[in-house]
């Protein structure tokens, strides 16, 4: 549950409130989607309920509550493990991309005009990241950014083998 | 505005293979144009016609409206050395050469005198930050080093157009963007157009407009990278 994790993380390097890790996860992370203030608090409350994080501190100074949290050793031990663990690959399941093609293909429609128009639109994606990337010189972000890159570059390998592949259907139907 | 480069109806065969079936591409002056498509569909022929290292068996091939498939080889041997730069994938430098001395090379070639020449390539190896290397000869040199020193070569005549076939093609990720990074600033800055091969989806977006070759002919292309 890497949301959780991601919030274990921003803790050890301090204690603070549900509005700062939901600020700080979303400066990190600016191509994820932003997290929702329910779902920080949802993913706090477990976290105490496990003994992860704990209340260090709450404030009534005339407006609402503020709570803020603090990481716990238990918590820490949970956040080394999920640091040395490798994800597992995949899955990868069909996404729009796939289905629109295989769907154009089926019914005989331009599966080859949308594959050319969708390569458009990846590339200036991608020109889009790569001027994040000159932009910054900061080791954190440029992995993000590479990472965005890295999806961009595969789905443009698909893009261009599945091109390749219409193409070829259409010299010598199958 | 006027184009630097214009290939129209271009057909070049090899045997029976017919690597190019009518192109026609058009590059303005200081344009970054990348050429893309699968491996085998016509990418080094067409940028070795539009370098005139390749001449056509059919159509034409304008370089600032000169025909250069109409040049004999000299003349357009004389118009390369000084118009256009070329950057392979491998670098191609000379072994028994130093660095400084492969990207003067160009220069001497054509009759400057060894001390303004070698001054001109060190100013470049400067440019693409691999000063340091200059007097080393390419075996001990990095993939990216030499590519870097290759793009000097390439760039030491002030050339209007830089043709590369796959530049970043033998690097790891890490030395491909350096050497990119450095290639594409110094055209822009120059205002040297460049034609450029690439298999590299980052070449292509970093283009200013991409074109895909498949069977020799043009898939699509033409269009603007913009975000």
């Amino acid at each position: 549950m890497s949301v959780s994790h991601v919030l274990l993380g921003i803790l050890s390097e301090g204690a603070a409130h549900g509005y700062d890790l939901k600020r700080i996860h979303d400066e990190r992370f600016p191509g994820a989607r932003p997290l929702a203030f329910g779902q920080v608090y949802a993913a706090l409350a477990k976290l105490e309920k496990d003994g992860l994080v704990e209340v260090a501190e709450t404030l009534r100074d005339g407006g609402p509550e503020r709570t803020t949290y603090a990481i716990t050793p238990l918590g820490r031990d949970e956040l080394d493990t999920w640091l040395a663990t490798a994800e597992r690959a995949g899955p990868y399941p069909a996404d729009d991309l796939v289905r629109k093609t295989v769907t154009a293909l089926r019914l005989g429609a331009d599966a080859a005009g949308f594959l050319d128009r969708q390569r458009g639109v990846h590339l200036a994606a991608m020109k889009h990241q790569l001027h994040l990337q000159d932009s910054t010189a900061d080791t954190a972000a440029r992995i993000v950014i590479d990472h965005t890159v890295s999806h961009l570059d595969a789905e443009l390998r698909w893009l261009e083998s599945a091109a390749a592949r219409v193409a070829d259907a259409g010299k010598a139907p199958a | 505005m006027t184009h630097l480069l214009e290939l129209r109806g271009v057909h070049k065969s090899y045997a029976r293979t017919e690597a190019l079936r009518g192109v026609s591409l058009d590059v303005r002056p200081g344009e970054v144009v990348a050429v893309s498509g699968p491996s085998g569909s016509g990418k080094s022929t067409l940028l070795h016609c539009a370098a005139g290292v390749l001449a056509p068996e059919a159509g034409s091939v304008r370089f600032d409206g000169t025909r250069l498939d109409e040049l004999d080889e000299a003349a357009r041997t004389r118009l390369r050395r000084r118009e256009i730069g070329l950057v392979l994938q491998f670098g191609q430098l000379v072994p028994e050469l130093t660095a400084v001395q492969n990207a003067a090379l160009p220069l001497l070639l054509d009759g400057t005198d060894r001390r303004t020449a070698r001054t001109a390539a060190l100013a470049w190896l400067e440019r693409l930050g691999v000063p340091e290397v200059a007097d080393q000869v390419p075996a001990e040199l990095s993939g990216g080093e030499a590519q870097r020193v290759a793009v000097a070569r390439a760039l030491v005549t002030g050339p209007r157009l830089v043709c590369a076939d796959e530049p970043t093609g033998a690097l790891d990720t890490v030395a491909g963007e350096v050497v990119l990074t450095q290639l594409l600033a110094a055209v822009r800055d120059a205002g040297t157009a460049l034609l450029v091969v690439t298999h590299d989806n980052r070449v292509a977006a970093r283009a200013d407009r991409e074109v895909v070759l498949q069977d020799g002919r043009l898939a699509s292309g033409q269009a603007a990278v913009t975000p």
